[in-house]
């Protein structure tokens, strides 16, 4: 056992700092490197990690016991200081930190002794250990943080790897952490990330041996590795697609013309055209449907062209012709593909969708700025819990609410609700009723989930993948995978 | 005048690039100009159960990624490929035409502000601009042309300065200067005309060129937003997917390729036969 | 011609001035922030609060004519800055990429000129023949496929279904330069393909231009047999046209690279280029202008000393 792995990356790691939500390319670095108190077991649910166990002493009061024996890269012991100072820059407003929204309710962070902490919270949350649970939770050392490293350029983790090199355009090096708290790993000695940014170039890389395994395959790709025994495919379904769209702009102020979009494009087409077949539609909300909080009741997005002509009608307009619009569309591929599709369809219909291109500098800029009437996106759940929803719905959430002025005073009740909520079946009724009113007032066209996945050669083995949503992560669990000679 | 013309049409038959190529331009003005007429079906219109079909009797070129027919998103392609190509030219050799000249004749302060106002252009790395006009204003047919001529501008320029530069010296221009010529008279009587010969290789040159660099922009994402298909975004697309089909990559390549050759054929066969001092030889 | 180099120089620091100043406006007029990129880009959702931080830390809130005059001052000195994104030494990262690029930029030059020139001569020579339709339509088929294609196509053929070559990617040539040579030879032949031609048919109508003046008629006229007419007088002459191309195109291969660098993962200047844009890391695309700009016009310099080398009518006044 043992080896050197050579990752092909989709994009070049441009910073190396903690806490960032930067996408499965740099996970694939970080997560390597850094540890999280609370992770995912292979079934998907909340497991320990640099926690050994949390409770909830009281609804305002939780309480999280820590693994003694783990050190950092540079020797230092991991204690219960160090799990403080990580989580009070973690949940810094003003800071980098990307779940400083979903922390915000955590008032203080209590050293009680050396291996536990307690977080005391000015609202009960129930999120806060789903939260702690993402890919960007990452534990640092109090000293070496102190001792003024530059986070940008430097790692100092726990993790089942050590960062030793960057290059830019070339690699990233990390190397095996002898002294890792899980007993006998990792197995591999070295891992090398190289950054292609085009789809063939990666593709191509692989097939050349130039690397052994690659992440976002190109879906064209899937079934040929599958089909090739030299080569293992791991797929699920990753991030969504859907257009936000303009509540305060026509043809969009009228939420029937968004419910008509909703029934007129056809997600099924859509992922045969853009992701042949391996996609699954967005039929309710955001929620897949093995999720536990899922409403099968509610799922009503399905193709249909006529209850969608009756919407219009009722909002005033004779014909599918009377629409038109212009979708703002980032030069992405996964973006321009289906915004192609939804245009070609459209104008089957009869309707006239201009496309106008954008950078993808610009789209983050219009995320929450606006100034577009429909415009195509691509996210990830940035932790798996319903909460997830507040990221673009709630009042001034900079997702989506920002950008239109989108506010509903139903929706940012349930999410309060559903913070605090701790019963599980109570819980799942409000966010039904959040999903209920969601589709009422339909501020998107909700898409399709579309198909991600890794592949590599057959002597890469141990690679686990995570089910639904959480696979997108799974590339950050390199300690299981070596290389068969 | 048409007696002339007609000579000098008649030595252009005599050379097989001429011949060539205008077979070659023919072919493809023809699709350009009566393609949608022949093809039924709309270029935009998909259908998920034909993606990556071969050629067929109903589909003559076979079908793309989204299952649209191949054919007739060459023949509407045509047009904003060509369109783009000739445009672009055309802004460029003007404007670069004028400042080389200008440059090469008067020298003095005007080749300095004309030549260093061309190495300021030459500054912006080429992709650089088209990306930054794409940020601005997001990428279409008029910004296509204009980033594409602005990125000709400084050679036409450069070609024209260096030949006026050669042809100003020469004892006639000296003469005609002498005798007290208007300048603009010697501009365009005298000078263009012996300049015009590399020009003319360089617009034809650029065509082609200009069809590629359209290509290239869409490969990095610039190209025009659909649904205008040119055959450079059909080929940026298709190329992902040339694993499953190579219909794709295939059919817009030789359509290109053929375009620019039947271009440059014409540039050779037009620069040999109207250059003064070159047909001399060959008669 | 002292003389001459001194006020060109001169020139040159004027064209790098407005150069500068004039980029360092536009990338302010850009859509979009490099604190959202810092802040995670495409797949984060960061807040206002927290954007204004990052604003603020990197001096992005300043009044933009304050950060020009830094800029300016700093510049003085030398010092082009840091990236905003990773804290990078601008300098070196460029310093690191240029040498990158001119390792593919340079064979590929050398290779189009010791391919395009001959050609051009051979096709000259053989005016309205078949082996100059031959060469024309060769070269001109060459370069009529877009380079992501040709690209493409050599890396299935050389690297995937023969195995002879590898797909992509760099090496240092100080730690394995035979792994080195096997890389930059699909990227410089991807790279070569079109100038390639357009030397070629640079040369070839030079050459029957200078083959048709007053003193190649006479040469001949006079008794001198073709082959001293051609490599004599008329092979010279026809240099300057091409020339200029050859100076175009350094320049082009330069920064134009950024196709060929992303089909073979190339990491040079012009993946550089496309990555500092799209995260609008002001200083990297500032510092990255001012370079590429020094070259240009280092080029230039250099065409228009030659042209003086190969027409000695010409004037450096």
């Amino acid at each position: 056992m043992g080896g050197e792995l050579r990752v092909g990356i989709a994009r070049d790691v441009v910073n190396m700092a903690p806490w960032l939500s930067q996408g499965a390319s740099v996970y694939i670095i970080q997560q390597n490197v850094y540890d999280n108190l609370i992770n995912y077991d292979d079934d998907g649910n909340l497991a320990p990690e640099l926690a050994v166990s949390w409770e909830v002493v009281d609804p305002q009061t939780y309480v999280i016991h820590l693994r003694e024996g783990v050190v950092f890269h540079d020797g230092d012991t991991f204690d219960a200081e160090d799990a403080k100072v990580s989580l009070d820059m973690m949940r810094d407003p003003t800071g980098t930190s990307a779940l400083a929204p979903q922390l915000a309710d955590v008032e203080e962070v209590n050293v009680l002794d050396p291996y536990t902490v307690e977080l005391k919270l000015s609202q009960p949350n129930v999120v806060v250990f789903s939260a702690l649970a993402s890919s960007t939770a990452h534990i640092l050392s109090k000293e070496w943080l102190e001792a003024g490293h530059d986070l940008n350029t430097e790692m100092n983790g726990t993790g089942p790897f050590i960062f030793s090199e960057f290059e830019p355009g070339v690699q990233t090096v990390l190397v095996k952490n002898e002294h890792y708290w899980k007993e006998g790993m990792p197995y591999l000695d070295k891992v090398i990330a190289v950054p292609y940014r085009d789809d063939s170039a990666r593709i191509n890389a692989l097939l050349s041996s130039e690397v052994n395994f690659i992440e976002y395959v190109p879906y064209i790709e899937f079934d040929r590795l599958k089909q090739d025994d030299a080569y293992s495919m791991y797929a699920g379904v990753g991030p969504y697609n859907f257009l936000h769209l303009n509540v305060n702009e026509p043809p969009f102020d009228d939420a029937r013309v968004r419910q008509a979009l909703n029934y007129l494009i056809d997600r099924d087409l859509l992922i045969q055209l853009t992701a042949g077949g391996a996609g699954v539609p967005i039929e309710v909300g955001l929620l897949q449907p093995d999720d536990p909080y899922y409403n099968e009741d509610l799922a009503r997005w399905k193709f249909d062209p006529d209850k969608a002509l009756e919407l219009l009608q009722e909002a005033g307009y004779e014909n599918f012709s009377d629409i038109s619009f212009v979708l703002t569309c980032s030069t992405v591929t996964v973006h321009k593909d289906p915004a192609e599709a939804i245009q070609a369809t459209l104008q089957g219909f009869g309707m006239n969708v201009e496309i106008k291109y954008i950078d993808v500098p610009t789209l983050l800029d219009y995320r929450q700025n606006g100034g577009y009437v429909a415009m195509m996106d691509g996210q990830s759940a940035a932790y798996q819990d319903p909460d997830a929803y507040s990221a673009y719905f709630e009042t001034g959430a900079p997702g989506y609410s920002t950008a239109t002025d989108f506010s509903d005073e139903t929706l940012d009740e349930l999410l309060a609700k559903g913070r605090v909520e701790s019963d599980f079946e109570t819980r799942k009724q409000i966010y039904h009723d959040f999903e209920e009113r969601l589709l009422e007032l339909t501020p998107w066209y909700f898409g399709y989930f579309r198909p991600q996945g890794e592949a590599m050669e057959a002597k890469v083995k141990g690679y686990r993948r995570w089910p639904g949503l959480l696979g997108a992560h799974s590339t950050s669990r390199f300690e299981y995978v070596w290389i068969e000679e | 005048m048409i007696k002339r013309f007609r000579a000098t049409f008649r030595l252009l038959l005599k050379s097989p690039q001429f011949v060539v190529s205008l077979i070659l331009l023919s072919v493809i003005g023809f699709l350009t100009v009566f393609g949608p007429l022949i093809t039924p079906w709309e270029p935009w219109s998909i259908d998920a159960t034909k993606r990556f079909a071969g050629p067929s009797l109903q589909h003559w070129l076979g079908n793309d990624e989204f299952g649209r027919d191949i054919f007739s998103n060459i023949v509407y392609g045509a047009r904003i490929s060509l369109i783009v190509s000739i445009l672009s030219m055309t802004f460029a050799s003007v404007v670069g035409v004028i400042i080389g000249m200008v440059a090469g004749y008067f020298r003095g302060a005007w080749e300095m502000l004309a030549m260093r106002g061309t190495d300021i252009m030459l500054c912006f790395p080429p992709m650089l601009m088209a990306i930054f006009l794409v940020a601005l204003t997001g990428p279409s047919i008029v910004n296509l042309v204009f980033v594409i001529g602005i990125l000709f501008i400084p050679r036409f320029a450069r070609i024209a300065y260096s030949s006026t530069l050669s042809v100003a010296e020469i004892q006639y221009v000296e003469g005609a200067r002498a005798i007290g010529a208007r300048n603009w008279f010697i501009l365009l009587r005298h000078i263009l005309p012996n300049i015009l010969a590399p020009l003319f290789v360089q617009f034809s040159l650029g065509l082609g060129s200009a069809i590629l660099i359209e290509s290239g922009l869409s490969f990095l994402g610039l190209g025009p937003p659909p649904p205008a298909a040119s055959w450079g975004r059909m080929i940026s697309t298709a190329q992902r997917y040339l694993s499953v089909s190579p219909f794709g990559v295939l059919w817009p390549s030789i359509f290109i390729s053929a375009t620019v050759i039947a271009v440059n054929l014409l540039g050779d066969a037009l620069r040999d036969t109207l250059d003064p001092r070159i047909r001399n030889r060959s008669e | 011609m002292i003389n001459y180099i001194i006020r060109r120089l001169v020139q040159t620091a004027i064209t790098t001035f407005i150069v500068v100043s004039l980029i360092f406006f536009l990338v302010h007029l850009l859509p979009g922030d490099p604190a959202r990129t810092i802040l995670g880009g495409m797949t984060a959702q960061p807040t206002a609060e927290q954007i204004a931080a990052v604003r603020e830390q990197l001096g992005l809130d300043r009044p933009l004519h304050i950060q020009y005059l830094t800029y300016l001052r700093d510049l003085a000195r030398a010092d082009l800055g840091e990236s905003l994104v990773n804290n990078r030494p601008v300098l070196d990262d460029i310093l690191l990429r240029v040498p990158r690029t001119l390792q593919i930029a340079v064979p590929a030059l050398i290779l189009a000129t010791i391919v395009g020139i001959p050609l051009g001569v051979v096709a000259a020579r053989r005016r309205r023949r078949m082996g100059d339709l031959v060469i024309s339509t060769i070269s001109v088929a060459a370069f009529s496929l877009p380079s992501f294609v040709s690209g493409l196509l050599l890396v299935v053929v050389f690297s995937i279904n023969l195995q002879w070559l590898p797909a992509s990617g760099w090496v240092s040539p100080a730690d394995d330069f035979a792994g080195f040579l096997s890389r930059i030879i699909l990227p410089t032949i991807a790279l070569a393909v079109a100038p390639a031609g357009l030397i070629m048919r640079m040369m070839r109508s030079s050459m029957l231009e200078q083959l048709g003046q007053d003193y190649a008629t006479t040469a001949r006229a006079k008794g001198l047999t073709d082959q001293k007419v051609v490599y004599g007088h008329v092979f010279r002459n026809s240099m300057m046209p091409v020339v200029t191309s050859l100076g175009l195109q350094a320049g082009f291969l330069f920064t134009g690279s950024v196709i060929v660098e992303n089909v073979f993962n190339w990491p040079g200047i012009g993946n550089m280029l496309l990555d500092s844009v799209l995260n609008r890391d002001y200083p990297v695309i500032q510092g990255m202008v001012l370079v590429v700009s020094l070259a240009f016009v280092l080029i230039n310099l250099i065409t228009d000393l030659t042209y003086g080398l190969i027409d000695p009518r010409i004037r450096y006044d």
